[in-house]
This record gives structure tokens, C-alpha cells and sequence, in this order.
């Protein structure tokens, strides 16, 4: 076992390593204006995905059950997740190709955090034993990374927008763009969360016959989703944008935050399972 | 007419709307909720919180679900969604069906070809024909993009309505059943709840729980517990059927749900300082792992101000949870004193202070959750609109064509995103590109 546990750390180290290789090229790259930097750093991305999903394959086939009960495991998905969903959204939109200078460091942060944690073994309670459990959880990962994706876009927003902002700005789509990166992310962001809800409520009528319990982990997701939806509305019915929205979006995304890992640890929460 | 249908579908309202339902929802999220909070964990938090526990009881924020004020911004949120749907729900008919030919031009082009070669072009490009006026051939990607919002907020509508409905009508209750023994319909339910517009849940037949069986993972988890439940009716023929984790079962239009709380239930006889001898039921939890016990405490179960704690070990030995050789320890304490315990076995006796106690029997028990509700459809349709909704109208959005010849037999296309254009320069590239335009990607 300590075998194991030991490829599986090492796995995961060699995935940071990567990371944060590719990181330092992709910053550097940006900022520094050098584009075949910029483009190279995709190489230990991708190398730093692939180990990273051996190291998941590898620890599911010991745990027997998916990245989401252990700490260390459900931090390794999310940052699994992130990387991955940013690829996916970038062979469709080109433009978004520098939110890697937030989407890398955020990827290399996580799972950087979950090394910290014991990865022991933990065993499925009967409950979490349903598919829909699975896509409830895939879900909210999956709008964790567009979310993160708007996220970078919100930063970049209110770094350009400084009286004298820095020259590798510059390089940034026009604030413009920018703005409406971060709006149609979020709105991405928004309907991954509601179906990773869908996915949740039935999940539990499955389990419970409640598909709906005010659990505070549904409570908090619930007031999360309908804050992306205050957003979304003041964006298109009251014109908010730029500055404000960008200042918006950031306490949205740190409600998402709080959402996915704080209420989780809530011990009156059928979650409390989920992330002990 | 005008003026509500106005007032509902104003920005201001609408977004006062959300914030009011949110401060709600918020306002729950701190503030305990007494159907979801056990009396002594409310006087507990009263306590702690005198000024917010008088105000919680002035406003009635501990039951704000309930609350007239929560009904009203509910009302008005359904009521603008509903209006807000069928006026989406018309634009985007017209949009789909009668297109407004007079759009306006995002960016304008001129082309090599003719304009069937371009029309063709279009059509292999995914871009569907809407029709012509005068001279201009129009095409739209994705017009199903236009249904987009309407199906969002007509979900919405759908899931408020059916949780309503489902919250007013459900019945439900919980059965906590030792092997061999039955629940007859007349038995009240643990946990009883039924809506405004229900009565108490009542079984149609007696049940008999007839054998758990349940299953640990080697780190001692609970993998698997299985019911097998006998139906029997007062007429007719017993049914036997099974209830697992996850796998609930349906009889005669009751869902019947495997809890997760099981365990043993000991029988023990008490003989009093009065000679009287009762038989009790006492039933607990699991343990955890074999080496620590289950717990479960019963006040005034003896009738004279003391408190029953009993714990057991599923294994006296403590090695595993497959032998099963309960040690039941009981525990009486009289206002937080302990008077005295007791280990027993099956079949052992013995006495604390005037109470003498024998453990009869032992016998597994399990949580059976009873349900009755309608209106589960409607909740998992409204959701599966929102997604669906959600996913066209930020997924999908419209991108509109018109192909036109000019004056001098050149061809000119037009093209627009009806929503987040910028979102999509990428694709006039293409459209250029495809269309055999020199100018490359920018």
C-alpha cells in the first residue's frame, strides 16, 4: 500500500513539476512578449495533463470509485478538470488563449494543495454509489473551470483598465473583448451549475425520495447560482459592464469558492461525506 | 392589463425579484430553519443569540418558507416569469418563423461568387436557408438559439410550480423495523410530514420486514444494506420484494426507500423496584469499526426521571463485524450522574440499584423511508428545459446571413450574431475564408 500511495504522490509531484514549468514559460512568454515561449509552454501543459491523469487512472483502479472522496482526490479532479476544460474551450474559441497565465497557476495551485492532504483510501458509502452522483460532481467541476476561465478574464479586465497599465497588456484583446469574455463564461459557468444541480436532485429523490432538502450545501448552491443569475441580469438588462461587472464577477466566483469547498465541511450536511 | 404586464416585466422589478428571493434564501442559510432544525438545537441557538433568536421570533425568519412575505415574492417571481416566457416565447416564433428582414448588417463583405455558388456554400456550412425577399436570400446558423431564453425561464417556471404542487401534496414518514416484525396500517410513521393539501401517510397493507442484510467495505464503510419486505394484504396473497441503497421500490404508488441507519435491536426485561416487568425494544446504530460501540440514549424510558444509555460492540471480542456476538452495556443516570452499568450477553441478567435487567433477544433492525408524492416529472422536466434552455441560448446563438447581388453582378454577404457577436469573429474569418475572400485571419 505505501507502494502505492508513494507512485501516486510521485505521479502527482511529476504533474506539478509540469505545471509549473509550463506556467513559468506561459507568464514569461506573455509578459515578456515572446511568442514561441508563449506556444512551447503548451508542450509541458500537455505533458503535465497526461501524467496527471495516469496519476487519477492509477489511484481510481487502487480506491475503486472516482477523484471525489478524499481531499486530496477531489482537489486533484478539480484541477484535472480546469486544464482539461480550458484545452476544450480553446480549440473552439482561439481567443481565450491568454487566460492560461491565470487557468496554469490555478491548475499548479491545486493540485499542489491536495498533495498536502493524506491521499488514504476511503470508502464509497452505499449513497455515492449512483451515476448521478457522478455527473452532479462532474458537472460542478466543469463550471468550476469556465468560472475560473471568466475569472481570468476579470482580472485581466481590471489590469488593463489601470490609468498605465503594463506593456504586455497590450497583447490582451481590447477591454471590450475582454468584458465579453468574462460575461459569456460566466454564463457558461452558469448552466454547468445548474445542471450539475439537475444532476444532484436526482441524485437524492434517487436516494432519499427528497429531491430537494435545504442541506446547506444545496442552500449555498442554490444562493451561488441565483447571484451568477443577479449577475447575468444586470449585465444584459442594466448595461453593467467593465469595472463593475469585473469587481462583480470576482465576489460571484469567491461565492463559487465558498460554495464547492467551504459549506461541503459543514457537519449537519449530507455533503460532510463528500469532503471530510 | 397593460400597466401589470408592464410592471412585471420591468427590469427594476425583476431584478428586485431575484434580490428578494436571494436575501430569503441567504437570510435561511444563517438563520435556523425550525423545519430543519430540532427544537433543542433552536432553544440552544436562542440562547446564544438572544437579540437575533427575539427578532427571528418577531419577523418569522425560522420559518421563512412559510413565511406570507416569501409567498409574495415567490408569486411575483412566478407571475414575471410567466409573462416574461410567453413574450420570449412570441419573439422567438416570429424570430424563427417570420424573421424581421429589415435586420441590421453586423459586417458586410463582398464575395467572388455568384450568389447560388455562395448560397450553396452556406447551406454545406451549416447555415439553414429562412427564406427570401426581394433580391436577398437569407440564412441563420443555429435559429433553434432563438428558443434559448424562453426555454430557460418557462424551466423555471415548470420547477416552481411542480415543487409547489409537490410540497402541498407529498406525504412522507420513516419505518424503523426489527427483523420478523410488522408495521399494520394503523401504526403512526416516525418523522411523519405531509403537505397543507394531504393527510398523514397511511400504508395500504401491513408491512413485515422479513431479513436485512447488509455489507462493509475492509475499511469497515457500509457498502451495501438490503431490505427484503413482505407485503400482506388482508385479502389476497403476500408479495415479497427488496429495497436497497439507491434502488428504491415502488408498491402501490408508495416508494419505499432504503435508509441508511441500521443496527441490532435488543430485547430487555425490566423488572422495577415494584416487581413490574416490562419488555423494551431498545435499538441502535451500527458501530462504526468493531472496536468502538454504538450509541443510543432513552429518557424516561423507565418512567422515574432516569436516562437509559446503551451502547453495544456487533463482536464482544471486537475482531470483526462477521461475528456476530453483540455485547450490550447499559447505563442509567439520574441528572447527569451515573447510578451504575451493566454488560450483558444474550440470555445474561443483572441488576443496577433497584432495576434488574435480562437480555432476552437481539435482532437486526433497519430505516425504511415512505414516500408518497406526484409531480416528480414535472420537477426533472423543468430542469431538463432550464439545461436545455441554457445551453442554446449561451451555446447557441443565432448567427444570421443575407446574400445579396449588387448592382454591378458582384455578391455581397452580410453577417450577424444576434447575441455576443464578438464573441464569434472568429467565425466571419471562416465564413471569408470558405467564401474564397483574400483576407485572413486576424
Amino acid at each position: 500500500m505505501d507502494k502505492q500511495v508513494a507512485i501516486y504522490v510521485a505521479l502527482n509531484w511529476l504533474a506539478v513539476f509540469c505545471y509549473v514549468a509550463a506556467t513559468i514559460a506561459n507568464v514569461s512568454g506573455v509578459i515578456f512578449r515572446k511568442e514561441v515561449v508563449e506556444q512551447r509552454s503548451y508542450w509541458p501543459a500537455w505533458l503535465g495533463l497526461m501524467v496527471h491523469s495516469v496519476a487519477i487512472v492509477y489511484w481510481w483502479r487502487i480506491v475503486g470509485h472516482g477523484p471525489y472522496m478524499a481531499p486530496s482526490e477531489v482537489l486533484s479532479s478539480d484541477a484535472w478538470i480546469t486544464m482539461a476544460v480550458f484545452f476544450i474551450f480553446l480549440r473552439f474559441f482561439p481567443r481565450i488563449r491568454t487566460a492560461s497565465v491565470i487557468v496554469f497557476p490555478v491548475t499548479f495551485l491545486l493540485i499542489a494543495l491536495a498533495i498536502f492532504y493524506n491521499p488514504g483510501i476511503r470508502s464509497l458509502p452505499p449513497t455515492f454509489g449512483s451515476i448521478w452522483l457522478v455527473l452532479h460532481i462532474s458537472f460542478y467541476k466543469i463550471a468550476l473551470g469556465t468560472l475560473v476561465i471568466a475569472l481570468a478574464f476579470s482580472i485581466f479586465f481590471l489590469l488593463k483598465n489601470r490609468p498605465a497599465p503594463a506593456v504586455w497588456m497590450l497583447r490582451l484583446p481590447e477591454l471590450e473583448g475582454i468584458d465579453l469574455y468574462a460575461y459569456r463564461f460566466a454564463g457558461f459557468g452558469f448552466i454547468f451549475w445548474a445542471i450539475g444541480m439537475l444532476a444532484g436532485s436526482i441524485w437524492a429523490y434517487k436516494s432519499w425520495g427528497r429531491f430537494w432538502g435545504w442541506d446547506p450545501v444545496e442552500t449555498w448552491s442554490l444562493i451561488t447560482w441565483i447571484v451568477f443569475g443577479v449577475y447575468l441580469h444586470l449585465r444584459r438588462f442594466f448595461r453593467m459592464n467593465g469595472y463593475r461587472a469585473a469587481c462583480f464577477f470576482i465576489f460571484c466566483f469567491i461565492m463559487s469558492l465558498v460554495s464547492l469547498f467551504v459549506t461541503s465541511h459543514m457537519g449537519s450536511s449530507i455533503h460532510a461525506e463528500y469532503f471530510k | 392589463m397593460n400597466y401589470i404586464k408592464r410592471f412585471f416585466l420591468s427590469r427594476t422589478t425583476i431584478i428586485c425579484l431575484i434580490i428578494s428571493a436571494l436575501a430569503a434564501i441567504t437570510l435561511s442559510a444563517f438563520i435556523p430553519q425550525s423545519f430543519l432544525t430540532a427544537s433543542e438545537k433552536m432553544l440552544a441557538w436562542q440562547t446564544v443569540h438572544p437579540f437575533l433568536g427575539r427578532l427571528s421570533e418577531l419577523l418569522g425568519l425560522h420559518h421563512i418558507y412559510t413565511h406570507p412575505a416569501f409567498a409574495l415574492v415567490l408569486a411575483g417571481v412566478v407571475i414575471s416569469l410567466v409573462i416574461s416566457s410567453w413574450n420570449q416565447c412570441l419573439t422567438a416564433w416570429q424570430r424563427t418563423f417570420h424573421p424581421d428582414r429589415g435586420i441590421s448588417c453586423g459586417e458586410s463583405f463582398a464575395v467572388p461568387g455568384t450568389v447560388d455558388e455562395t448560397c450553396l456554400t452556406l447551406t454545406a456550412g451549416g447555415y439553414y436557408r429562412q427564406g427570401a425577399s426581394v433580391g436577398i436570400a437569407h440564412f441563420v446558423r443555429h435559429p433553434w438559439g432563438h428558443w434559448g431564453n424562453t426555454l430557460l425561464h418557462l424551466g423555471m417556471v415548470v420547477v416552481i410550480a411542480a415543487s409547489l404542487f409537490i410540497a402541498l401534496t407529498q406525504q412522507r414518514g420513516v419505518i424503523h423495523l426489527v427483523e420478523g416484525a410488522i408495521q399494520h396500517p394503523s401504526d403512526p410513521l416516525l418523522l411523519e410530514e405531509h403537505g397543507l393539501f394531504a393527510k398523514p401517510l397511511l400504508l395500504p397493507e401491513a408491512l413485515r420486514l422479513d431479513r436485512v442484510t447488509y455489507s462493509f467495505w475492509p475499511t469497515y464503510g457500509v457498502r451495501q444494506v438490503v431490505s427484503k419486505l413482505s407485503f400482506l394484504p388482508e385479502v389476497g396473497t403476500t408479495e415479497t420484494k427488496t429495497v436497497e441503497i439507491n434502488s428504491f421500490l415502488t408498491h402501490r404508488g408508495i416508494h419505499f426507500y432504503q435508509g441508511i441507519e441500521f443496527g441490532h435491536a435488543f430485547f430487555v426485561e425490566v423488572t422495577g423496584p415494584s416487581g413490574l416487568n416490562q419488555l423494551f425494544q431498545l435499538q441502535i446504530q451500527h458501530p462504526e469499526t468493531p472496536d468502538k460501540p454504538g450509541y443510543n440514549d432513552y429518557k424516561d424510558l423507565l418512567g422515574d426521571g432516569i436516562m437509559v444509555r446503551a451502547k453495544y460492540l456487533v463482536d464482544a471480542e471486537q475482531k470483526s463485524f462477521d461475528n456476530v456476538n453483540p455485547l450490550l452495556t447499559l447505563l442509567l443516570d439520574r441528572q447527569g450522574k451515573e447510578v451504575g452499568r451493566l454488560s450483558m450477553q444474550t440470555g445474561a441478567e443483572g441488576a443496577i440499584g433497584p432495576y434488574r435487567f435480562r437480555l432476552r433477544a437481539f435482532s437486526p433492525w433497519s430505516r425504511l423511508i415512505v414516500v408518497k408524492l406526484s409531480g416528480m416529472s414535472g420537477i426533472f422536466f423543468g430542469f431538463f428545459i432550464i439545461c436545455l434552455g441554457g445551453v442554446l441560448h449561451f451555446f447557441t446563438p443565432p448567427r444570421e446571413v443575407s446574400v445579396q447581388e449588387t448592382t454591378f453582378g458582384g455578391t455581397i454577404v452580410c453577417w450577424r450574431a444576434t447575441k455576443f457577436a464578438g464573441f464569434y469573429l472568429d467565425e466571419i474569418f471562416s465564413l471569408k475564408k470558405t467564401l474564397g475572400c483574400e483576407e485572413s485571419h486576424g
